[in-house]
């Protein structure tokens, strides 16, 4: 089975002071000096692959993985690490649009790499910041005619080519066995992070050079899918704040006790 | 602007036609026609409410998933210019697939919109939440998924007026990938909804033991019991324990937030407590300038001191 999985990196945006939040002309937040993580439901898809792999591999059948992110080569690290898990592809497309709000434009350049390419099974987060759109695997799923099944929080090989999805339903889970091809975003998967290469694995596997690809970003016809950015202003909730101290933990407890019985 | 609000009552959704329509349709879209899917026999029809005026149909289907509705919307319901769903697995991806079909344009989590002649404004939150963006769509149909924020559920059982315009029925078989599908049930959280007060642990509990313990002392207290993300995700406490935007969004009197830092993600879910208590060691966490009262240092003897109070007030009444 040839398993393609989608991911991007995010910046930790946790440490951001309140003053970096600030909008520049072009609607940009400055994040370049803070470092990038994979966006946590990717990481999710990511691990999901490999154990997918690691389950054929037992069965008797081999799957072939590939991990594919568009972005600039700050990316690159997290490719090599990928390729130390024994990714057997690593995929970089270089495209120069702002793609924050554009998961249309993002959807497209996804779908006409998977297009030139073979693949049974793409795996994508089901969001991912720093736009949080939510979409683009509705959109790739679109493009390529292909079904798809939302929000999957366990996959598993069922037979050759089917496979065993969980996924969240709203109110309920939904347990299926589903054919290919197929687009599976990934939801909240708990006890889903990723694991860590070995030593002698990144040595062995992880310096292989990188498929980069540069990208021109596709025509999307008459105006943007979700829309027109037009403002981008912070969010801020705050309270007093009130710092309470209390001369042991026991007379803390008794005051914040007594705080809570009064606002009951 | 011709509206239609579609929902959900089959597979998963059965909270959101009774719980959403009735209110969504009496105080927020007035004027808004409703599609309701369900799969139930005809004698259990969905209870909902509908204000004369408008039509509301009530669509049955063998399975309610996003292949059929689509279907279904596109040829039968074609001629809206705004669809709106709750936001939701369901009525993010149909809200999406929809527009893409019908060269129209989407958003989903939206937490506030304005309707024009000629486009529509919406506000929803970016940068993992630290950041409002307003956009607009001027490419019709626009079919939005909307956050409680936008679409609130409806607080108790509305009396159902029941005008109910048209029947549509049709018989779909699940869709040609899905060779075999079964339901299975979630726990409900439905405690955490309806907290009035509420204890939630975060990372600062560092594993399932820290959990297990911070979930006792609530349960001293009279308090529900609810987890961050990362606790959720590390398995320290089951899935339907987690505060926040992917979980649920509680709006108890009181709520104690222990060692969790106040990312916004988390945040929205204690935003519309009465009144927020802090226990953190670190006094420069944002959760610390989020709340009302904050207590600066390790939680653990504090919250075991309180259930202590609390088990001997207990006893002595
Ligand atoms: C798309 C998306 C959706 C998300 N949805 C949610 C969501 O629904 N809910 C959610 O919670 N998060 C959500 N998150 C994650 C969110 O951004 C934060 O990462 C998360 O809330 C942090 O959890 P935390 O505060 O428990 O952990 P941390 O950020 O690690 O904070 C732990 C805090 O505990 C304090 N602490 C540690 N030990 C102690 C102790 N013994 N006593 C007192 N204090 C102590 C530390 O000082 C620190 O402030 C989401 C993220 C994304 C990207
Ligand atoms: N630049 C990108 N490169 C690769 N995959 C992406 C990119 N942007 C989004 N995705 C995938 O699409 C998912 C949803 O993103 P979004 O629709 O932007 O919230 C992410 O979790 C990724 O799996």
């Amino acid at each position: 089975m040839n398993i393609l999985v989608c991911f991007k990196t995010v910046p930790e945006l946790e440490r951001l002071t309140r003053e970096d939040w600030v909008a520049d002309s072009h609607l940009r937040v400055d994040t370049g000096f803070v470092t990038a993580d994979l966006n946590p439901y990717d990481e999710s898809a990511l691990e999901m692959a490999l154990r997918l792999s690691d389950q054929s591999g037992e069965s008797g059948t081999s799957c072939t993985l590939t991990a594919l992110t568009i972005g600039d080569s700050s990316r690159d690290p997290w490719l090599k690490k990928l390729y130390a898990l024994k990714f057997d592809r690593a995929v970089r497309l270089e495209c120069d649009a702002d793609l924050r709000f554009s998961p249309e434009v993002t959807a497209r350049l996804l779908a006409g790499y998977i297009q030139e390419n073979r693949f049974d099974v793409i795996l994508l987060g089901c969001q991912g910041g720093v736009g949080d759109n939510g979409m683009t695997p509705f959109l790739l799923a679109e493009y390529l005619a292909w079904p798809l099944i939302s929000h999957a929080v366990e996959i598993r090989p069922a037979s050759g080519n089917t496979l065993w999805v969980k996924s969240d339903a709203d109110d309920e889970f939904l347990v299926q066995e589903a054919g290919t091809p197929l687009v599976i975003s990934i939801g909240d998967s708990p006890n889903s992070y990723m694991r860590i290469p070995t030593l002698k694995d990144k040595l062995e596997y992880g310096r292989r050079s990188i498929e980069v690809l540069q990208q021109k970003a596709p025509e999307t016809g008459n105006g943007n899918f979700c829309g027109t950015l037009v403002d981008l202003e912070r969010l801020d909730y705050t309270r007093k704040g009130h710092i309470l101290k209390g001369a042991s933990p026991r007379d803390t407890a008794a005051q914040l006790y007594r705080i809570i019985k009064e606002n009951q | 602007m011709k509206t239609l609000i579609v929902l959900n009552a089959g597979t998963g959704g059965q909270d959101q036609a009774q719980g959403r329509a009735g209110q969504s349709r009496e105080h927020l879209f007035p004027l808004a026609d409703t599609a309701v899917f369900y799969t139930a026999p005809a004698q259990q029809d969905p209870v909902i409410q509908v204000p004369p005026g408008q039509t509301t149909w009530q669509i049955r289907v063998q399975h309610v998933n996003p292949e059929t509705v689509l279907d279904i919307l596109t040829e039968r319901f074609g001629e809206y210019d705004l669809y709106l769903f709750p936001a939701g697995v369901f009525g993010d991806e149909v809200a999406v697939r929809l527009a893409a079909r019908m060269n129209g344009s989407a958003l989903v989590n939206v937490a506030a919109f304005e309707a024009g002649v000629h486009k529509v404004c919406c506000k929803k939150p970016v940068y993992s939440g630290y950041m409002q963006a307003t956009f607009e769509l001027d490419r019709f149909p626009v079919c939005l998924s909307l956050s409680p924020k936008a679409m609130p559920p409806l607080q108790g059982n509305g009396p159902a007026t029941g005008q109910i315009r048209e029947v549509y029925e049709t018989g779909r078989a699940l869709p040609g990938h899905i060779l075999k599908q079964a339901i299975e049930a979630r726990p409900s959280s439905g405690d955490l909804d309806a907290a009035d007060f509420l204890v939630v642990g975060g990372n600062g509990m560092e594993n399932r033991a820290g959990a297990e313990a911070l979930k006792k002392e609530a349960d001293d207290l009279g308090a529900a019991f609810g987890v961050s993300r990362p606790a959720a995700m590390g398995g320290f406490a089951p899935l339907h324990r987690l505060i926040g935007v992917s979980g649920t969004l509680a709006s108890p009197r009181i709520c104690i937030a222990a060692g969790v830092s106040g990312a916004p993600a988390f945040f929205s879910g204690i935003e519309n407590s009465g009144m927020i208590i802090a226990l953190n060691m670190d006094s420069t966490a944002p959760i610390i300038n989020k709340a009302d009262l904050a207590v600066i240092g390790d939680y653990r003897p504090v919250t075991a001191e309180l259930a202590r109070i609390a088990r001997e007030d207990k006893k002595n009444r």
